[in-house]
């Protein structure tokens, strides 16, 4: 499923080497992190509570808290620095470049203005035509148009991270990164929203990064799974062979995918 | 399917609130305190409306008087008419503080928002000018500013304003550090929004409820503080008709004429619960739910 169109030639739409990130002076959280993802490539990055998987999603999109900080190594999305980038950089690279689904839907969405609102000052952002890109992108991600004009209390969670993925329609980014945006949802409505996920990277043609403890929920995205452990990459390899890693975390996640399927 | 979920947004928060509320808890002392405040705003207007003498009216024949057909609430020790005096106070009292609270806020808004968000040295050394200030008592510290102005009811403002504010630049700050932590912030920002807008749009309007019950309730002390200022003389000069400086007034003819004092004693009285009100009213009708929706 996975669809390597990056050729040699290509820069790649993330590019990650040696990344360390740490409180200044202590062990660090993510230790010499190095990976790629080719433009239009569709990765899950894997592995136990606290390994640092939003972590690594937090450094990608520049929302470390202080005292957390970028120790050392690069970072690259769409062939541009950002370790060390300056705000403006930033300004840049965010949301046209690299945008993030968060865990929760329920407090990512401003609570006080409509769904149109938002919307549209994120089509503004980028130039579009608010009116048509908030029609449309609301139809790709199967939302009634009527969602537009309620507040997010109004929604579901579901449909809240349909809405974010509406945003990510709208922004087009090289690379959208999904922190483990099914956590908590009913299987039904993980479903649509992988399935939105999909048709939104289909549609942009943006690389994913698909954060995820659940096996399942990346197999049905992606191929390639990076496996972190403590920390640490400790696997790169199609989901498929993880069972026979030599990555004892790779393995467990597996094999606790394994023992959870059902057959119905 | 899902969209069963969906509520009808229509005219969200009155009829809502109105309707579940009127069975179980009704917002009586929001009620009560906007009814208060309609009335000062109704008093404040009629002189335009009425016929009601000049407040600085001398009547000499009718000095100390109580309550008569002429006199509804009796007069003062010049013979002035109270109720005039009552009614031509409520626009410079409230005027006052209403005028201490705005200038008040114009400081501690930018102050707590700026602080918040630029961190580090910046938001150290701002907080720390706040604090020395914070240091001094409130009424010594507008004493000195109005000693340096010269007793006038604006110095008094000024004054008052100038000890106050940095308590409130606290709270904004701390209110935004709060707002600014929150996923939803993180995800403006995300989109590329500027900074300016994630504070405009996705920020402040998150302040701004409890910042409003604070405000309401600050402004029931700031008429105190203006009030007493009046009264020790240093705030409105006579023959300006003003609360405290009527209390002032009326404080040697105690035991002839209580109805001096009654009076404007009540007036500062009456405002004070009716901002008191008005603010915990808000504080019962917003705290339930937060984030804040409007």
């Amino acid at each position: 499923m996975a669809r390597q169109k990056g050729t040699l030639s290509m820069v790649d739409a993330l590019s990650v080497t040696d990344l360390s990130v740490a409180i200044p002076g202590a062990r660090p959280l993510l230790d010499q992190l190095s990976f790629n993802i080719a433009p239009g490539e569709r990765v899950g990055l894997v592995g136990p509570s606290g390994c640092g998987k939003s972590l690594t999603a937090a450094a990608l999109c520049g929302l470390l808290r202080p005292p957390l900080a970028i120790t050392g190594g690069m970072a690259q999305i769409d062939g541009v620095e950002l370790v060390g980038a300056a705000p403006q950089v930033w300004r840049r690279v965010r949301g046209r470049k690299v945008f993030q689904i968060f865990q929760s839907p329920g407090t990512a969405l401003t609570p006080a203005r409509r769904i149109r609102a938002q919307l549209a000052e994120t089509a503004r952002i980028v130039g579009e035509d608010p009116k048509q890109a908030v029609t449309s992108a609301l139809e790709t991600v199967a939302l009634d148009p009527h969602v537009a004009d309620f507040f997010p209390y109004q929604l579901s969670g579901g449909m809240k991270q349909r809405v974010l993925i509406a945003m990510a329609l709208i922004l087009r980014p090289r690379i959208l990164i999904a922190d483990e945006p099914t956590t908590g949802l009913d299987v039904l409505t993980e479903r649509e929203i992988l399935a939105a996920l999909t048709k939104m990277a289909d549609e942009v043609g943006s690389s994913l990064l698909f954060v995820s403890h659940d096996l399942r929920a990346v197999a049905e995205v992606a191929n390639r799974t990076l496996v972190m452990d403590h920390g640490r990459l400790v696997e790169d390899a199609p989901i498929s062979n993880l069972a026979t890693s030599i990555a004892p975390a790779a393995r467990q996640l597996a094999e606790a995918a394994h023992a959870l399927q059902i057959q119905c | 399917m899902s969209d069963q979920t969906l509520r009808i947004p229509a005219v969200r928060v009155i009829p809502q609130r109105w309707r579940s509320r009127m069975g179980a808890k009704r917002p009586i002392g929001l009620l009560i305190g906007l009814l208060l405040l309609l009335g000062f705003g109704f008093m404040g207007l009629s002189p335009f409306l009425f016929d009601l003498p000049a407040p600085d009216e001398m009547d000499l024949l009718a000095r100390l008087s109580g309550p008569t057909a002429a006199h509804p609430l009796g007069t003062d020790h010049l013979g002035r008419d109270l109720l005039a005096r009552l009614v031509g106070a409520v626009p410079v009292s409230l005027g006052a503080a209403l005028a201490a609270m705005a200038l008040i806020l114009a400081m501690s808004l930018p102050w707590g928002v700026v602080s918040a968000l630029a961190g580090g040295k910046v938001d150290m050394v701002m907080m720390r000018l706040a604090d020395i200030i914070m240091a001094f008592p409130m009424l010594v510290l507008a004493l000195a500013v109005i000693g340096f102005l010269g007793a006038s009811l604006e110095a008094s403002i000024i004054g008052v304003a100038a000890a106050w504010w940095p308590s409130n630049a606290r709270l904004v700050r701390a209110l935004v550090l709060s707002a600014a932590q929150r996923e939803f912030v993180a995800a403006a920002r995300l989109t590329g929004a500027s900074r300016s807008r994630v504070v405009l749009r996705h920020i402040l309007p998150q302040v701004l409820p409890p910042l409003a019950v604070i405000i309401s309730l600050e402004t029931a002390s700031v008429l105190l503080a203006l009030s007493s200022l009046s009264f020790l003389g240093i705030g409105a000069q006579p023959p300006t008709p003003e609360w405290g400086a009527m209390l002032n007034e009326a404080r040697p003819f105690f035991t002839q004429a209580p109805h001096m004092l009654l009076v404007p004693g009540f007036a500062v009285t009456f405002a004070v619960l009716a901002f008191n009100l008005v603010g915990e009213g808000l504080r019962a009708w917003l705290d339930k739910r937060e984030p804040y929706q409007w």
